[in-house]
């Protein structure tokens, strides 16, 4: 009972926030290490309580340039596409043996491979069989709401709807999301600034270990 | 050659062996020590070599199975299989792969530290990794090896990431250590290899290349030397071998370490070899250096011993060989200077043994010498039974010559007596001058043919007269010859008879005499004669007989000579010849002559008394005119029987004043002054210098009667006769004639101016009864009447008158 009411509440004030500005509002995020460092390249979304509308299938492309996925660290919503284009003048052949999406390019060039429909939220761990060095992140999540720090940790959401969010901060060092906490958008007000301290920071020494796969024969 | 432990040459030996022997010794020890040091430490060295190899042949072994197990770990089916495939397939993967790079046993690790697919059992099962280190450190790394127990099996475990391509777990791929790896690290390090494994303190061998022998007692080793040691060098008790314990793991109850082991035996072969050559070497030296310190203790010792042996023969009194060591070192000085000693001492020797056995004025042997010679010859003739022959000599007028001409004189006549026995018997066995005027000779293998020839050669020899600065000497010979074994079986006896021999040619003047046994009675007799004559004194054996000296020119007798006479209880009437030389020369002579005198001068006193002055001579030896007490004596004697010194003349032969002139010229003074009248008696015979006699208080010459009692048949002896009286007469002496024996030689002497005249023509010695009764009879008348013609008519009755003269005395 309490839930719809809080909820209805923090609606109402990101319907505020959003009412004064555009009818949405604008959230920053900082993120830092424990050292008050800023983590470049972490990924933050929001998932909102109130479910939203299935959306429309997009298409995201991660290129491999140079031997290397660019961009490496992505994030997209459930049910986009990425093509994988292989700039190079040399075959790559992607795969993931991640839970979240298990697929195997064969070798190829150029764009003949049709892009991965990638409809499960968790991370994605992708390589290059022929290439160990070659590794992407791709999260998936379920929200249209998420985005990557820049050098300096910060990431700034527009046009979010008033309404009750989970807020959720990511980076590759971290076997899984773990960081959330709980946010109401107000429309209008002045815009606001979550900063979220992770943990990670720094890639392990001899790579991470893989998401997702930290029990069991690492398949779910 | 004896060895005594206390020679110098066994002493130098003994120290230098031992010297050598204990240099040979520290030598070989220090050697030994220094190369089995350097091979040991070579070993050593080796073996530190050995087990750097060992280690970093594992290290490579390890990586190269990392490598392995990296790809298998990489490849894409493989990671494909392990990422989504079901635990049988990825157990199938592992074996699969596990089998190509030759793992005994694979393991598939998921990132929560549990095993979830391996070789060793049938899957499915999860159980945590029993080492979570490796897996760890592999998660730091890439990549980890480690050596641990796994299922209680010693395994060397890779284990690196499989990578999808982040890492989704970790493949632990376990090669065992075993024989085939043990044989591998074996080949490379060149040491013998084992793996063990303790559990606690109990060692296990679970894979080694020693041969089984030496794995059986290894665990127990490993426990008893070294059972906490790490990676420790482990000396076997015995020393063979150098062995290692090389941990593996550094944790857990179970260490598990690799032994690494060395034999020694083998490697020490060249330090054995090299040991038994410088002991070879040694023993070598050491026989070389005791030879060679031999050698140079012989070449001290040598000498040394020659040097004792010089030393031994001289102490035995044989000088005669030179101590002939020539070097240039002190033994060779030392042995100069014993050649020296020995050189001074033959001389001093033979000086002595000549001063001992030679006579140093005529340098013939001595007595001593003599004395030993015979013995030697006879030993010798005892054997061979060969006959010698001894002959003993006297000069018959040495004593005269000597004292009448003195020692010089009698020294020269003593050495050219010894020369001319020298070029005489030339190859006697032995002359000797026995002392004074005696000689002896030694003829060997003598037969008495021989011996009486040479005897005669040497009598022959003396009688030439023997010059002395332009004079004429002659002394004669009386030459004594005992023969062995006739003449005696000894020396004593024999030396005693040659000179019994030689009295009795002395007295013959035979010249030479050999001994008869005959005359050993005399001898016999001569020795007991002194007792006789002693007692012959007391119970008035003793007559004195007087012969008359007849003055020539008043045909009167007015002197007699007294002669003594000894009637002998048993043999009867004695010749003084007898006894009188034996009284002489035993000194009972003095007692004689007091005796004579006494009596002399008694019978002159009576007589006196009777009416008749008669002059009695009395002859006095040499010795009595020794006695100081003499002229006193016959003083008391006149007074007693008061008889005028006048009638009293003492009768001296040349020689009885010769042996001491000076003593006898103060007594025959101090007689002369008292008025005792002297004559020389014998005059002739001996070789008085007339200038010596003139000196004498003698107022009477008595001619010997060798000249005189045959002057009537030889002319040269009246010659000498006529001569002497001349010179008697010229000096002032009256001259009495002795021998008288015919009325030839009585004419004659009145004719030639004889003063007196005595001898058996006139008269014998007849005793004092008869001498009176001879003087009152007829015949002195005759004789008287008979000189009285003698003048103009040949005295052809007068051998009668003598032949009546003969047949009435008490002869």
């Amino acid at each position: 009972m309490n839930r719809p009411a809080a909820a209805c509440l923090a609606a109402c004030i990101a319907t505020g926030t959003m009412l004064t500005a555009a009818a949405a509002a604008t959230v920053r995020f900082r993120v830092v290490d424990f050292a008050g460092k800023p983590i470049k390249d972490a990924i933050v979304y929001a998932v909102p309580d109130t479910p939203l509308p299935p959306a429309k299938p997009r298409t995201a492309i991660i290129d491999q340039v140079n031997r290397q996925f660019v961009p490496q660290i992505n994030v997209v919503q459930v049910g986009t596409y990425v093509d994988f284009p292989n700039s190079d003048n040399i075959l790559h052949s992607v795969y993931s043996f991640s839970p979240a999406k298990t697929f195997v390019l064969r070798l190829y060039a150029g764009k003949t491979e049709p892009p991965v429909r990638f409809n499960k939220p968790g991370i994605v761990v992708m390589g290059c069989q022929i290439h160990d060095t070659m590794i992407a992140w791709l999260l998936v999540v379920k929200t249209p709401y998420f985005g990557k720090t820049n050098a300096a940790g910060l990431l700034v959401l527009h046009h979010l709807r008033a309404g009750r969010y989970r807020m959720h901060a990511w980076d590759v060092s971290m076997r899984k999301v773990t960081a959330s906490r709980p946010l109401v958008v107000t429309a209008g007000g002045p815009p606001r600034q979550i900063t979220f301290t992770l943990k990670a920071g720094r890639m392990p020494r001899h790579g991470p270990t893989m998401p997702g796969m930290s029990a069991g024969m690492g398949m779910q | 050659m004896t060895v005594r432990t206390r020679s110098l040459r066994f002493r130098l030996i003994a120290f230098l062996v031992t010297l050598i022997g204990l240099v040979q010794i520290a030598e070989f020890a220090l050697m030994t020590r220094a190369s089995y040091g350097a091979a040991k430490a070579k070993i050593e060295q080796q073996f530190g070599v050995g087990d750097k190899v060992f280690a970093r042949t594992l290290a490579e072994n390890a990586a190269q199975q990392v490598q392995s197990a990296r790809v298998l770990a990489s490849g894409f089916a493989f990671r494909a299989a392990v990422a989504i495939g079901n635990p049988a397939t990825v157990e199938s993967a592992l074996e699969n792969y596990g089998t190509r790079i030759g793992a005994r046993a694979v393991l598939y690790v998921n990132l929560h530290g549990d095993v979830v697919a391996d070789t060793l059992r049938a899957s499915p099962h999860v159980y945590p990794f029993a080492l979570p280190a490796l897996i760890h450190a592999a998660g730091q790394r890439g990549q980890a090896s480690s050596i641990a127990l796994l299922d209680g099996r010693a395994m060397q475990l890779i284990a690196v990431p499989v990578r999808a391509p982040l890492t989704i777990g970790w493949v632990v791929v376990c090669f065992p250590l075993d024989k085939a790896l043990a044989e591998q690290l074996r080949s490379l390090t060149g040491l013998e290899v084992s793996f063990a494994v303790a559990r606690g303190s109990r060692w296990t061998v679970v894979a080694t290349t020693l041969p089984p022998k030496d794995a059986r007692v290894l665990p127990a080793r490993l426990q008893a030397t070294h059972a906490g040691a790490k990676n420790a060098l482990i000396r076997m008790p015995d020393g063979s071998e150098l062995t290692r314990l090389l941990p593996l793991n550094d944790s857990g109850a179970a260490r598990i370490a690799a032994v690494l082991t060395q034999p020694i035996g083998p490697a020490l072969a060249s330090f054995r070899a090299l040991r038994a050559t410088i002991l070879g070497l040694g023993v070598f030296s050491l026989l070389v250096s005791i030879l060679g310190s031999i050698l140079i203790a012989l070449g001290f010792t040598r000498p040394l011993a020659a040097l004792l042996e010089a030393v031994k023969r001289i102490r035995q009194g044989d000088y005669s060989r030179l101590v002939a060591i020539k070097r240039d070192d002190e033994i060779g000085t030392l042995a100069r200077g014993l050649d020296l000693m020995r050189a001074r001492i033959f001389e001093r020797e033979q000086r002595i043994l000549k001063l001992a056995y030679e006579d140093p004025l005529t340098h013939l042997p001595n007595r001593l010498q003599f004395s030993e010679s015979l013995e030697k010859a006879l030993s010798a003739a005892r054997k061979t039974r060969c006959g010698l022959a001894i002959l003993i000599m006297d000069l018959d007028r040495f004593k005269y010559v000597n004292d009448t001409l003195g020692h010089g004189v009698g020294d020269h006549v003593l050495q050219e007596v010894a020369q001319r026995l020298r070029d005489v018997l030339g190859g006697a066995a032995c002359i000797a001058r026995l002392g004074g005027d005696e000689f002896a000779v030694l003829l060997e293998e003598a037969t008495n043919g021989s011996v009486a020839q040479l005897a005669e050669r040497v009598v022959s020899a003396l009688e030439r007269p023997i010059l002395y600065a332009q004079q004429p000497l002659d002394v004669g010979a009386s030459i004594g010859i005992a023969t062995f074994p006739e003449h005696g079986a000894d020396l004593q006896t024999l030396v005693r008879n040659a000179d019994i021999a030689m009295y009795v040619a002395k007295r013959t003047r035979s010249g030479y005499s050999f001994y008869d046994p005959n005359y050993d009675t005399s001898q016999q007799e001569h020795l007991s004669l002194l007792s006789e004559l002693r007692r012959a004194v007391e119970q008035g054996e003793l007559r004195l007989y007087y012969q008359p000296k007849l003055t020539l020119a008043s045909a009167r007798v007015l002197a007699a000579e007294a002669l003594i006479r000894w009637i002998h209880p048993v043999r009867g009437l004695m010749p003084p010849a007898l006894f009188i030389p034996f009284a002489e020369h035993t000194g009972y002579i003095k007692s004689l002559t007091l005796w004579v005198l006494r009596e002399a001068i008694a019978q002159c006193g009576q007589w006196r008394r009777e009416g008749r002055d008669i002059q009695i001579s009395v002859n006095i030896s040499a010795r009595d005119l020794t006695s100081r007490d003499l002229p006193e004596r016959i003083c008391a004697l006149l007074a007693e029987h008061e008889v005028p010194a006048r009638l009293l003349c003492l009768e001296i032969t040349e020689s009885g004043f010769m042996e001491d002139p000076k003593h006898a010229q103060r007594v025959l003074d101090r007689l002369a002054q008292q008025g005792i009248q002297l004559s020389i008696d014998d005059y002739g015979t001996g070789y008085s210098s007339l200038s010596y006699i003139m000196r004498l208080p003698v107022k009477e010459l008595k001619i010997d009667q060798a000249f005189v009692s045959h002057m009537s048949e030889e002319p040269n002896l009246a010659t000498i006769v006529h001569s002497t009286i001349e010179l008697g007469h010229s000096l002032g002496l009256k001259v009495v004639a002795e021998g008288v024996e015919d009325s030839g030689g009585l004419a004659l002497l009145r004719e030639l101016g004889c003063d007196s005249a005595q001898g058996y023509y006139l008269s014998p010695p007849l005793p004092p009864a008869e001498f009176t009764a001879w003087l009152e009879g007829t015949l002195p008348v005759r004789l008287e009447g008979d000189l009285c013609r003698a003048e103009d008519e040949h005295a052809a009755d007068l051998s009668i008158a003598r032949g009546a003269a003969l047949a009435s005395g008490a002869y």
